[in-house]
């Protein structure tokens, strides 16, 4: 199992790059996931956006305080910088364009649908709020960590969003 | 009305894992320099400690009364003794680890 607090030290007090580089093993899956589905499947993005958040964390380890988690630390990061990306560049894929992804890891007909589509329905809020909660398994005062809000204003995000995803999902056709 | 696990089964049909495919290593690669601020920093601590102990093992006044012998000794072009070599040198010694590691610590 992965000693997250000693590579974390080894990383901040001795700028150990071998022991960061076992953090970037263990997190570079969900934190790509996390931008792929933030950026409506455009992977080239989501890569880059990858990239700097590791660096960035990098360049900060210092200011890691060991009593929160580091997945959280990390989204924080992921987030920030999705953040300032979007307000940098004009959105390429508007609603209309999104990708058809079409995954199809389910055996359940009932789910095959366009993913991407669905999540591209919500706000950004109400995206990062979705993904960090169902797909990342983040609890909600984590979320309200990691998208600098009260706890309160995440689940506002989770209540609309899943009434969007209920609604696209009726509208699809998805029968319950 | 979709439930809370219809959700949770939605998003976990579309949970993707992505292999690494070199992407760890490339970070790696473009990670900047970090400063290592741990080695100097236990370095001076073990100098200052080793100092206090010798200090307070041999006394002020015999490492003082050594010195002195040594810089007699060699002002008036004599050998000097062998204890007051070793302590001469070991001060001076000293003084350039301490040097050293403060310079090491102090980075930009």
């Amino acid at each position: 199992m992965l000693n997250e607090a000693l590579l974390v030290s080894r990383a901040a007090l001795l700028g150990d790059k071998n022991a960061y580089s076992q953090l970037v093993v263990a997190y570079q899956s969900p934190i790509r996931r996390f931008f792929f589905n933030l950026t409506n499947g455009d992977e080239e993005r989501s890569k880059d956006l990858a990239q700097e958040t590791f660096i960035k964390a990098w360049l900060n380890i210092s200011s890691f305080q060991a009593a929160a988690k580091f997945s959280t630390w990390l989204y924080r990061i992921a987030y920030n910088l999705f953040y300032d990306d979007i307000r940098a560049k004009k959105p390429t894929v508007g609603i209309e364009q999104a990708p058809e992804i079409g995954y199809d890891h389910s055996t359940d007909t009932h789910l095959n649908m366009d993913f991407a589509q669905a999540l591209s329905t919500l706000k950004k809020e109400e995206r990062t709020a979705m993904l960090l909660f169902y797909m990342e398994d983040q609890p909600v005062g984590k979320i309200s960590g990691i998208m600098n809000c009260p706890p309160g204003t995440v689940k506002s995000h989770l209540h609309r969003g899943k009434e969007k995803l209920a609604n696209y999902l009726k509208n699809s056709g998805y029968d319950k | 009305m979709t439930s809370d696990k219809d959700l949770k089964q939605l998003f976990e049909a579309h949970r993707t894992e992505w292999s690494d495919n070199g992407f760890s290593e490339e970070i790696k690669h473009h990670l900047p320099e970090r400063p290592s601020y741990l080695p100097p920093v236990l370095m001076l601590v073990s100098i200052i400690a080793g100092i206090a102990l010798t200090v307070s093992v041999l006394g002020v006044t015999t490492i003082f009364a050594n010195i002195v012998n040594f810089v007699s000794a060699v002002s008036l072009l004599q050998l000097p003794s062998a204890i007051a070599t070793v302590t001469y040198v070991g001060i001076f010694a000293t003084l350039c680890l301490i040097g050293f590691a403060v310079s090491a610590t102090d980075l930009e």
